[in-house]
């Protein structure tokens, strides 16, 4: 009977765990029948779909955005040399960048600044609209993206990283020096944000079809 | 919906019981969406204050902003930063550039109406290098302002250089005006040297008579600063040739290449210095001198006067001097032809001055008036204005207002054009340069060449002269004989002449001193005659010679009849007897027993040590010192009693005895002759018989000394000193240096007591008494010579005494003697002394033995000890009953804490209910521990 029940509810893009009345342990991936509290083996608590997960999504995402904002407002590094101090935000480092004459430079810096984490703003948000909404995209690829999401957001690091090592290494009393700007805390935590946004999303929700979702709901 | 999942599969299939119901917003909201919120509130929060912190933005107008560039030129105030620019654009006319800045919000009330702003550029000058910091850091706009608040000004007109008040300054701005030029902007007022002010720039008036510029005094500088103050350019140096001489003036040289401009109050008294105020600056002190003379007090007056004479010399600044014043000065020269007035139409020079009728002395509220009625009294009176030299080198002119006896009536015209007129008097100059000309010219006329023609002439013979060969030969031969002159002088004889004749001097001297003084002594003691005397009296001596001769061969011959061989054989017997005497007490002597005595006597005198290093006899020298000094005492009485004796001239009275004695004395030749006689009858003694009894006595003396009793002797005596070490060791001759003390103490009150009755003795004149026993006996020796002739006569009685049969008297007695030595009694006598020293010594070993002396002292130091024991007992009772005392007060306040509502009532009874307390405690863990046993483990 199970596997008539298996084969018949499969329609397409096959039998979820929940179509098939288990539930799997998320921690040590031990399948459980449903209702099963918590795991036998682990001990974790056990739940089919987190309910919550997509308000922690939205939460921390739009927290994401807020600390985006002034990242790109405030400046980004604070260059002292002893006849000038200048302070560059992140689009006008790399406009200076391509003004004078470093393109790869400043591509680098906006594919990593902007590009990336623009980007995964825009992939979390399609992808926690589509499991209310419903998308034209098959799961399986929305599941792909979400992986690529995962994966390339701590490449946003990087230009914390390269203001660490440069206001680190450039101390040079009164003659050079860079300091932080505000914008390389707010740009962390954005970056921070973003990626425990994509950690809190709850993918299963992506294998369970409109329909069913409107039936339980 | 607990189901097993087979169970629910198997009966429905697809139905799988999900939790479901719409749930509301807060049902499904969580915690998370507070982060959210967080980062949006902080940073609504850091946006609000970034603008609220935002001060406001002003704009300053410049006519240059070289250097400024926005977001990154500063205002500064106080050198602090405070704004910065953020934007530069330019007027819509483009004539100017408007820098906006964004100033400190906590700054912006005081940038008000009052606020300046200028931009701060390097700048090198010959007064120094000022804004050097602008050169690596950019310049920078700095703003000045007052620290009252207002209402805040947005637009300003920027200053194009730093205003003469720079910050932190405060003082007072003036005027300065000149009819020439003005030192530039930035030259300092130095005052005394130190810079006190400075200058602005310069601006040429509106009419162009001359410039101006405005002025600072700083604070609290400008209290010097008063009407009467002239103010003169100190810049550069000034060479003047003028009337006074020549001058070469310069201040200092950081004025000399910077300039400067000083001042001084010339006069007392004047209003102190007001903003605004006009001054005129000098070009040098003479002139700002002049000035005040002239036009500071009160109302100067002009006037003019017409001189028909030659003026060269006299220009403006010349001065008019009233007897030896300066009154005034010339103000200006002009030519004026008047042909109505003077009759002709010569040109003539008209001089106009003006007088300080304040200098003259007529008040300083005279006016115009008064000094022109003074002039017009003076000029009736003679007075003219005439023209003489004020300097004779320069020939400089002044105008002098002298009073002429017996010129030409003339009055002052009140009514003359331009000015009130002074009539003149011809001019009183001495042609100098003439007076110099001439001169010259004599000087000229001098022979001068003859007179050099003859000077060289003599020199030419002088030098032929001084050249000739026989001049060139004179030094050295000059030379020659002053050596030869030293030579002899410094030859060894005439050196050591001085000495001899010296030395022969002094032993004259000696010489004829001796020679005065043998003569004086012969004089004085007529030698001669006592000469004489004595020769006859040598004479008179020789011739009693023969006589003495005789008598001393009649000597001789008397013991040439003494029996000497008689003599000589009993002393060689008696010799015998005393040899075998000397053997037998040798044989005695190296007895063992007398060998042993230097030990005893060592050992006793070791006791008598002991007894000497006693503490008690070396106290003895402290008593024998104050005994001592007791009777250095009486010795001082005695040397009193003698210096009385002196004083009373005992002396003399004795004096007088020996006088007497010697008296007595003349008549001793007489009595020698008695002895002589006396010992003639001596001589003939049996002397032989008396020398034989000796030696019988002797002989018998050897025998008893032979004698065994004798010979136990030593062995008795060594006992006894035996004993006598014994008794030495013994305690009581050890007190006996203690009362050796005693009785030196003794002493030394017998010795005050002597001292005392010496004293008794000086006051009730003794000294006096004793001087009359000497005046008695010398009384009694003034009897002397009769005394001795009775001597005399009893000489010769006993010269009269039969004494043979006393010598023969004298040998029986030896002769009883000897019998008496010889018996047995006396021979028993060493027995009973021997049996007498066995019993001292017995006495002695008794009192040793019986220890009487060891119990005596052991019986005092047991008393001694308990004394000591009592002593020590009663020493400790004190503290006994002090230590009762203090028991007493503990239990006292012990027994007092156990009353009712006392503190340590109080206590116990909180203890007890502590303790109490922790039992139950306890108790309950116990329970608990019981119930649950592994709450020991988890903590509970």
């Amino acid at each position: 009977m199970v596997g008539m029940e298996i084969t018949g509810t499969g329609s397409g893009s096959g039998l979820t765990a929940r179509e098939a009345g288990l539930v799997a342990c998320r921690r040590c991936a031990r399948v459980w029948p449903m209702g099963t509290e918590s795991c036998g083996r682990c001990g974790s608590p056990l739940q089919s779909r987190d309910t919550a997960s997509l308000s922690r999504v939205w939460a921390l995402w739009l927290a994401g955005v807020i600390c985006y904002i002034p990242a790109n407002t405030n400046p980004m590094l604070i260059t002292q040399t002893l006849l000038s101090n200048s302070k560059s935000t992140i689009v006008g480092g790399a406009v200076d960048l391509i003004h004078h004459g470093s393109i790869g430079v400043a591509i680098i810096i906006l594919i990593a600044s902007v590009l990336i984490p623009v980007g995964k703003f825009l992939a979390i948000a399609y992808l926690a609209i589509s499991v209310r909404r419903g998308s034209g995209i098959s799961a399986a690829r929305r599941h792909h993206l979400f992986e690529v999401v995962e994966f390339i957001g701590r490449w946003s690091m990087i230009d914390v990283f390269v203001v660490a090592i440069l206001s680190s290494l450039v101390q040079l009393s009164v003659v050079a020096s860079i300091h932080p700007g505000s914008a390389a805390l707010t740009f962390a935590l954005s970056v921070i944000f973003t990626m425990l946004s994509a950690q809190a999303f709850d993918t299963r929700l992506f294998w369970d079809t409109t329909d069913q979702r409107n039936e339980t709901t | 919906m607990t189901d097993t999942p087979q169970n629910t599969g198997a009966a429905t299939p697809g139905q799988v019981p999900i939790k479901s119901g719409r749930k509301s917003f807060w049902d499904t909201s969580s915690i998370i969406w507070l982060i959210p919120l967080i980062a949006l509130a902080v940073a609504l929060a850091a946006a609000w204050r970034n603008y609220n912190d935002q001060g406001p933005l002003i704009e300053v107008s410049f006519e240059n902003a070289a250097g400024i560039k926005a977001d990154e030129t500063k205002l500064r105030y106080r050198d602090i930063t405070v704004g910065t620019v953020e934007e530069i654009s330019f007027s819509p006319d483009l004539s100017e550039v408007i820098a906006s800045i964004r100033v400190e919000k906590n700054l912006a009330p005081y940038i008000n109406d009052d606020a300046q702003f200028w931009i701060v550029r390097p700048e090198v000058s010959a007064r120094g290098v000022s804004g050097l910091d602008t050169v690596l850091s950019g310049v920078y706009i700095q703003g000045n302002w007052d620290n009252e608040p207002g209402p805040l000004r947005e637009t300003f007109e920027g200053l194009d250089d730093a205003p003469l008040l720079k910050l932190g300054l405060t003082g007072i701005t003036f005027t300065l005006r000149s009819q020439e030029s003005l030192p530039g902007a930035g030259t300092p007022f130095l005052y005394k040297g130190v810079e006190v002010g400075v200058v602005g720039d310069s601006v040429v008036n509106e009419d162009g008579t001359g410039v101006t510029a405005e002025a600072v005094i700083y604070e609290p500088y400008t209290a010097f600063v008063t009407t009467s103050t002239r103010f003169w350019d100190i810049s550069g140096f000034s060479f003047s040739l003028g009337a006074a001489g020549a001058r070469l003036n310069f201040t200092s040289l950081a004025s000399l290449i910077s300039g400067g401009i000083t001042f001084e109050n010339i006069g007392s008294g004047g209003t102190p210095l007001t903003e605004g105020a006009v001054y005129d600056l000098f070009p040098d002190e003479n002139t700002a001198r002049d000035d005040f003379l002239v036009a500071s007090d009160g109302q100067a007056v002009d006037v003019s006067m017409v001189f028909e004479q030659n003026m060269a010399g006299l220009g403006a600044g010349a001065a008019v001097e009233l007897g030896g014043l300066r009154v005034g000065e010339v103000t200006g020269i002009n030519g004026i032809v008047d042909s109505d007035r003077f009759g002709d139409s010569d040109v003539r020079l008209i001089a106009t001055a003006r007088i300080n009728p304040g200098r003259i002395g007529l008040g300083d509220e005279a006016g115009e008036e008064e000094l022109l009625n003074y002039l017009e009294d003076r000029i009736a009176e003679g007075m003219r204005a005439r023209l003489t030299n004020a300097s004779i080198f320069t020939g400089g002119l002044k105008v002098e207002l002298v009073q002429l006896p017996g010129v030409a009536v003339a009055a002052l015209d009140r009514a003359a054009e331009p000015l009130p007129r002074i009539p003149t008097a011809d001019a009183s100059v001495t042609d100098v340069s003439a007076t110099a000309q001439g001169v010259l010219q004599r000087v000229n006329d001098l022979p001068i060449e003859e007179v050099m023609q003859s000077i060289t002439d003599f020199l030419d013979n002088a030098s032929a002269l001084i050249g000739s060969e026989e001049l060139q030969k004179a030094p050295a031969e000059l030379t020659g004989i002053l050596a030869a002159v030293r030579g002899v002088a410094e030859s060894e004889g005439v050196q050591a002449m001085p000495d001899q004749i010296s030395a022969l001097l002094t032993d004259l001297q000696g010489t004829s001193a001796t020679l005065s003084r043998v003569i004086t002594v012969l004089e004085d003691q007529d030698a001669a005659g006592k000469l004489t005397t004595a020769i006859d009296n040598v004479g008179i001596a020789t011739e009693t010679l023969p006589d003495l001769v005789a008598d001393i061969r009649a000597v001789l011959a008397n013991a040439q009849e003494v029996p000497l061989a008689e003599l000589s054989q009993n002393v060689t017997d008696l010799l015998a007897s005393a040899e075998a005497l000397l053997t037998q007490a040798d044989a005695l002597v190296g007895g063992a027993d007398v060998q042993a005595l230097p030990a005893e006597l060592r050992g006793i005198l070791a006791s008598v040590r002991e007894v000497t290093t006693s503490a008690a006899v070396q106290a003895l020298p402290t008593r024998v010192t104050e005994l001592l000094a007791g009777l250095q005492g009486t010795s001082t009485r005695l040397d009193g009693m003698i210096a009385t004796l002196q004083e009373q001239d005992t002396v003399g009275k004795l004096n007088g005895a020996i006088d007497n004695v010697g008296t007595a004395t003349d008549s001793l030749p007489d009595l020698m002759t008695d002895i002589r006689a006396l010992l003639a009858k001596a001589e003939a003694l049996p002397l032989e018989q008396l020398s034989q009894d000796v030696s019988d006595l002797l002989s018998t003396a050897e025998a008893l000394i032979a004698n065994e009793d004798v010979q136990a002797v030593p062995v008795e005596l060594r006992r006894i000193l035996a004993s006598l070490s014994d008794v030495t060791t013994s305690a009581d001759v050890q007190a006996l240096p203690t009362r050796v003390t005693e009785l030196l103490t003794g002493l030394q009150d017998s010795s005050a007591t002597l001292s005392r009755l010496l004293r008794d003795v000086e006051t009730q004149d003794t000294v006096g008494k004793l001087t009359a026993a000497v005046n008695d006996v010398a009384t009694a020796a003034e009897g002397l010579p009769a005394l001795m002739q009775e001597a005399r006569g009893i000489v010769q009685n006993a010269n009269e005494i039969p004494l043979d049969r006393l010598s023969d008297q004298a040998t029986q007695l030896l002769a009883s003697a000897n019998a008496l030595v010889d018996q047995e009694s006396t021979r028993a006598l060493p027995g009973e002394l021997n049996e007498a020293l066995q019993s001292v010594q017995d006495v002695l070993t008794a009192m040793q033995d019986g220890g009487l002396v060891n119990n005596a002292n052991a019986t005092l130091a047991s008393a001694r000890d308990a004394a000591d024991a009592i002593a020590q007992a009663s020493a400790t009772l004190p503290r006994l009953a002090a230590d009762l005392r203090a028991v007493a007060n503990q239990a006292g306040t012990t027994l007092s804490a156990y009353a009712d509502d006392s503190s340590f009532t109080r206590e116990t009874r909180g203890a007890i209910r502590q303790i109490q307390s922790a039992a139950e405690a306890i108790e309950r863990l116990a329970r608990t521990i019981e119930r649950n046993p592994n709450s020991l483990i988890l903590g509970r």
